[in-house]
């Protein structure tokens, strides 16, 4: 299961058009999806016609006390599945720091689901704070929309600097993307050609703005689900293929012509050449047994 | 996870049933349509074998594919797009790890298909939110039209499927389903499902006679290298190939067990014709292997290395098919007509007399006892007199003793009581998984000093060359790290506990 968060300190980006729209692609592509929406604004769970209720509220269901399975309700599209938000969210900063280890807990709390669905994506609230302190801890990747502007572009830069001062978010690859493009604007055109010349960490497809995404609201539906052939769902859709290929496919061994006499975890047992996995004693083949000793 | 329900309908249903549905929530029409509905797995059925179909309805030019669950009628995944040939088509993502999770290299083959006409709904709650999704359908297969109603319940939404179901059961009556649809279909092509496995499964009796037991295990190992011929020929997948010749190497291993059970001669000349059914399969399953590293292995090398050993990617595929063209005319040929007829004839003669055949009267379980009480001592002498210094020639027979013992001990495992086997078969894996490498790397090492000479005779291919000789410095090391690992699996294998296990197999089943 892989644990995806559509993140921006700044709001108003496009975060919940994209959750939904992602999520909606991305069960089309044959994952099975759950969209948690931590917004206590629950945009996401108006837009999939779900009633923003947890029983019992958020505290509960951070403290493990409400049944989280028990909560996710099926959207009208197969194999994609939502945590609703609840108001109570807003205190769930509170909540979270009132509990032991309170960053590990939105990964904990994940867990037992790691088997039912193939990708999670949060739908997180703006700013920094203990809750977004816990999504990056349990995600694997932050998706971040940016609109092509200089104040936006800045939030990046303070993302990126947040990330890289705390070792434990080290594994946390951040994915950038530009949304709500308006080729139309002098301003988002320089953007464009400025980042295509600079930035190689910026993901390739980016979002135009486009009038079928403010019909999401009407529509309360993602847009390929009305507007499949418009050039919004189009980008949806390239977008996720694109994020699919950074999150699947094999990344390349360090360089070195010879190989290291140890074998590190994911490179292949000497015995069946299966990649080795970490395990009790160390690392382990998971076909043949095969350990190095930790 | 949510069950579906399903339900048998009659002709002229359908119609009245909307109207009473439509009385539980907004029933919506979503559309009507016919469809082409195929099934597709494995030649093996790997998705069946896991209680899993992949059905694709088509219509027109658009498709949409189903992979579910045959108990539950839950979904594995949906997707709009055809069924690909083969999970590695798939783009990267989840779903092409689950699928070549279940089915690695196998292609996924048509296995029946019907047509159908469908109607789908959604059954609306206050906020136009889909609660349940119905279909109602009539598929065409050849026993007649079968009527059914599928109700799929949404997550989250337990109450208007509790009602829809009160409303089909207790006031309709509705009959259930019965089987899937899968199993209907698919039995009409004279095919049932799983009806084909890999692994070599013979009931044998302890008191059956040798040579009964040994015509029953030849006979289904030739029964396996048939249903692998045409594929193995039209080159479906990797795998038909590897299975037939899988069911070439038992049948040799199996002639050498039943000396003194078959007629002397017949079985002589059966293991030389096997012997030569080995050899001139083996260039193509040789190259099958070198292009799994390939396609999975290399790429994770460093990029520059990967790109300069693409020419030997593209070298492959053309010996592959240069080798594949006179697999095929081999398989066509009179030899191999006359191998298949040589197999048949020993199948079909009743035992030969004493003189010829001294053992063909004893029971197997005595007999199968013996043969690997033999091949386990053999093996713990062998592989004890292997040092650090012993010449690899030596680790290479250790290997091939291996694989006889667990040939041998897989022929006749249902001698024993399972609990027995499993456990002897998982103590000798490991060592041959290691000395299994050990030889992979050899033949690699071997195979790359041949496409070098290839390479060496073109220009240009300097980078080519020196990539491959990184390469055969990587196997080299890795060969050198499985030699030195050999003693500690060999040492696993000798140990008193997976000596006790194999020891079990070697007295006479029922006498232990």
């Amino acid at each position: 299961m892989k644990t995806l968060a559509v993140y921006n300190i700044k709001g108003g980006v496009g975060k919940t058009t994209a959750t939904v729209n992602l999520a909606y692609e991305a069960s089309r592509s044959g994952a099975r999806v759950l969209v948690w929406d931590l917004d206590p604004q629950s945009a996401a769970t108006f837009y999939f016609r779900v009633a923003a209720h947890i029983e019992g509220g958020g505290k509960r269901l951070v403290r493990g006390k409400t049944d989280l399975a028990g909560q996710i309700r099926g959207t009208d599209f197969p194999n994609l599945e939502l945590l609703p938000a609840d108001f109570s969210y807003r205190h769930m900063d509170r909540v979270l720091g009132q509990g032991d280890a309170p960053r590990d807990r939105l990964r904990e709390l994940l867990r037992p689901l790691a088997k039912r669905y193939d990708c999670v994506l949060f739908d997180c609230p703006p700013s920094i704070s203990l809750v977004s302190e816990s999504v990056f801890a349990a995600a694997d990747a932050l998706l971040v929309p940016l609109i092509p502007t200089t104040l936006s572009l800045r939030t990046l830069n303070q993302l990126s600097a947040f990330r890289d001062e705390r070792p434990h978010l080290r594994d946390l690859r951040v994915l950038p993307f530009l949304s709500m493009v308006d080729r139309r604007k002098r301003l988002h055109r320089d953007v464009l050609e400025r980042l295509a010349a600079r930035r190689s960490d910026f993901l390739h497809t980016h979002i135009p703005y486009a009038s079928e995404a403010e019909k999401m609201g009407l529509h309360r539906a993602p847009i390929g689900s009305y507007a499949r052939r418009s050039p919004a769902a189009a980008a949806f859709e390239q977008l996720w293929d694109e994020i699919q290929q950074q999150l699947y496919e094999p990344a390349p061994l360090p360089n070195g012509s010879v190989p290291e006499v140890t074998t590190p975890a994911g490179r292949p047992c000497v015995i069946c050449a299966c990649p080795l996995a970490a395990g009790p004693r160390g690392l382990q083949c998971p076909n043949c047994g095969y350990a190095e000793e930790g | 996870m949510s069950t579906r329900l399903e339900y048998q309908l009659e002709a002229g249903q359908p119609d009245q049933l909307a109207a009473r549905l439509g009385e539980i929530g907004h029933l919506r029409a979503c559309g009507r349509q016919r469809v082409e509905r195929t099934w597709f797995d494995t030649f093996d059925w790997r998705l069946y074998r896991r209680g899993q179909v992949l059905e694709q309805d088509t219509s027109g030019p658009s498709s949409a594919v189903r992979w579910r669950r045959l108990v539950d009628g839950g979904l594995e995944a949906a997707f709009a797009n055809t069924v690909p040939r083969f999970a590695r088509e798939l783009r990267p993502g989840p779903l092409r790890e689950r699928l070549l999770a279940l089915i690695d290299a196998r292609a996924l083959l048509p296995a029946a298909s019907v047509r159908c006409e469908q109607t789908t709904y959604a059954l609306e709650n206050s906020e136009q939110k889909t609660v349940a999704r119905i279909r109602t359908e009539v598929a065409h297969t050849p026993g007649g039209p079968v009527h059914r109603l599928a109700v799929e319940p949404v997550p989250g939404y337990p109450e208007p499927v509790a009602r829809v179901r009160d409303l089909l059961e207790q006031e309709l009556s509705l009959p259930p389903a019965g089987e899937d649809l899968f199993y209907l279909a698919v039995g009409a092509t004279g095919r049932q499902p799983g009806d084909y496995q890999s692994r070599l499964q013979v009931e044998l009796d302890p008191q059956m006679a040798a040579g009964a037991a040994a015509r029953r295990v030849l006979g289904l190992l030739l029964e396996k290298v048939l249903a692998n011929l045409d594929g193995a020929r039209q080159d479906i997948d990797i795998e038909f190939l590897h299975d037939l010749r899988t069911a070439v190497r038992r049948s040799r291993s199996a002639l050498r067990q039943f000396r003194g059970v078959l007629h002397p001669h017949l079985a002589e000349h059966l293991g030389e014709a096997l012997r030569w059914v080995g050899t001139v399969t083996t260039p193509v399953r040789d190259l099958d292997v070198h292009q799994v590293e390939f396609e999975q292995v290399w790429p994770s090398y460093e990029p520059e290395l990967f790109a300069a050993m693409r020419p030997v990617g593209a070298l492959l595929v053309t010996e592959r098919e240069r080798e594949r063209q006179k697999l095929v005319r081999h398989l066509g040929s009179r030899r191999f007509a006359e191998v298949l007829d040589l197999w048949r004839r020993l199948l079909n003669q009743a035992d030969p007399p004493a003189s010829l055949a001294p053992r063909a009267g004893e029971p197997i379980g005595r007999l199968a006892a013996r043969r690997i009480r033999k091949l386990h001592r053999r093996m713990r002498r062998d592989g004890r007199a292997i040092g650090p210094e012993t010449p690899d020639e030596a680790v290479h027979d250790l290997r091939k003793l291996g694989k006889k013992l667990r040939y041998t001990i897989e022929m006749f495992q249902s001698l024993y009581p399972r609990q027995m086997v499993k456990p002897a078969l998982a103590g000798l894996k490991q060592l041959q998984d290691c000395l299994g490498r050990f030889n992979d790397l050899t033949v690699q090492q071997a195979d790359f000093r041949t496409w070098a000479g290839h390479f060496s005779q073109q220009p240009g291919t300097a980078g080519t060359l020196l990539a491959m000789g990184q390469m055969i410095e990587r196997l080299r090391h890795e060969q050198r790290a499985v030699r030195a690992a050999f003693q500690r699996h060999f040492g696993d294998f000798d140990r008193p506990v997976v000596r006790r296990r194999l020891a079990a197999l070697g007295r006479p089943p029922g006498n232990s």
